[in-house]
């Protein structure tokens, strides 16, 4: 029954988190299997998604402090990341799958933490309270993290644009 | 307001979570600074790009392997499950205790005097209990004469009460 409600989150988180598909079905059995080991542990108070996600924030972020994988390239945007907004122009669509492409590839050269935070308030659009509970933190810690990880992705992108502006 | 202090309130700035004052500051700025304003639209980019990748599914190769996680879990787990349950812990903690003391007795470089002291107790409670019998004893025969005199008493009165009447 864990595995039907929650193996999408948790592999998603881990996919968007590594960037490397096989990595992330590594590290979502890893996950679930520190769960059921963890299982005793929870406090039947709490909410258990929160719970979950922050059991997995903390298993992600460990394992990429030990192995530092963020030396290994993620994977290309194109293979998993294709779909598009059918009403868009096509113009539009190319201009948008270029920043996806971008930002995507982008993603390893921000901080575990700041990744983090990014991830779970943009790509999967959580509250900033809801993420400040998944990650212990004061919620302004949470909006300055967002923030820092919001700017260097766009001055990576702005970067990015005006090269190609200039070629 | 310097650029610095404008890109930190950029992200707010998209997000409305400005007040008015700050609100009005950052649009100024914005309509006299070029590269300001070329930033807000790459993080208006990068806020949207992220919000827009897709959500994946998780393939069947890997729910298979989460499934057969629970399955070895289950398996692992079924003799150990009924000496971890909360409501046994009261019983193992005394059974430590009592395994402590019995390898303390059996471990005790002078077992010999411990034996003779718990013989000496031993013998102690058995007089205790011997001498309480006694007294036990004793106080039933009083009873019994007790009981017997209170008898004979009543019969007198009867007697008197009764020879009275034939006066």
């Amino acid at each position: 029954m864990l595995v039907n409600f929650y193996s999408k989150r948790i592999f998603n988180l881990a996919y968007q988190f590594s960037g490397n598909y096989p990595q992330a079905e590594d590290l979502t059995q890893e996950i679930f299997l520190k769960l059921y080991n963890s299982l005793a542990k929870y406090d039947f108070e709490k909410d258990f998604s929160a719970w979950l996600l922050t059991l997995s924030r903390n298993y992600l972020i460990d394992q990429y402090r030990k192995t530092k994988w963020e030396k290994t390239r993620r994977d290309d945007f194109n293979e998993y990341y294709l779909a598009s907004s059918a009403f868009e122009s096509p113009e539009n669509n190319v201009i948008k799958k270029e920043n996806k492409k971008i930002i995507w590839e982008s993603l390893n050269h921000l901080s575990s933490e700041i990744r983090m935070a990014v991830i779970l308030r943009d790509i999967q659009g959580k509250k900033y309270e809801e993420i400040a509970e998944i990650l212990g933190l004061p919620l302004g810690t949470v909006k300055s993290r967002v923030n820092r990880g919001r700017l260097h992705l766009a001055k990576i992108l702005k970067a990015q644009k005006e090269k190609e502006n200039e070629m | 307001m310097k650029c610095e202090k404008i890109e930190e309130l950029l992200s707010p700035y998209i997000e409305n979570e400005l007040s008015a004052e700050e609100k009005a500051a950052v649009k100024s700025h914005l309509q006299t600074c070029p590269n300001c304003s070329s930033l807000l639209s790459r993080l208006e980019e990068v806020h949207q790009s992220l919000a827009d990748f897709p959500e994946l599914d998780v393939n069947q190769d890997l729910m298979k392997r989460l499934y057969a996680l629970t399955r070895k879990k289950r398996k692992f787990s079924l003799g150990l499950d009924f000496f971890l349950r909360p409501s046994l812990q009261p019983v193992l903690a005394l059974a430590t205790a009592f395994l402590v003391l019995l390898s303390f007795y059996f471990f005790h470089p002078n077992k010999e005097l411990i034996n003779k002291s718990l013989e000496r107790q031993l013998h102690l409670g058995y007089s205790k209990i011997e001498k309480l019998y006694a007294k036990a004893g004793h106080f039933k025969e009083d009873l019994n004469a007790l009981k017997e005199n209170f008898l004979d008493s009543l019969q007198q009165q009867k007697t008197n009460l009764l020879s009275g009447g034939e006066d």
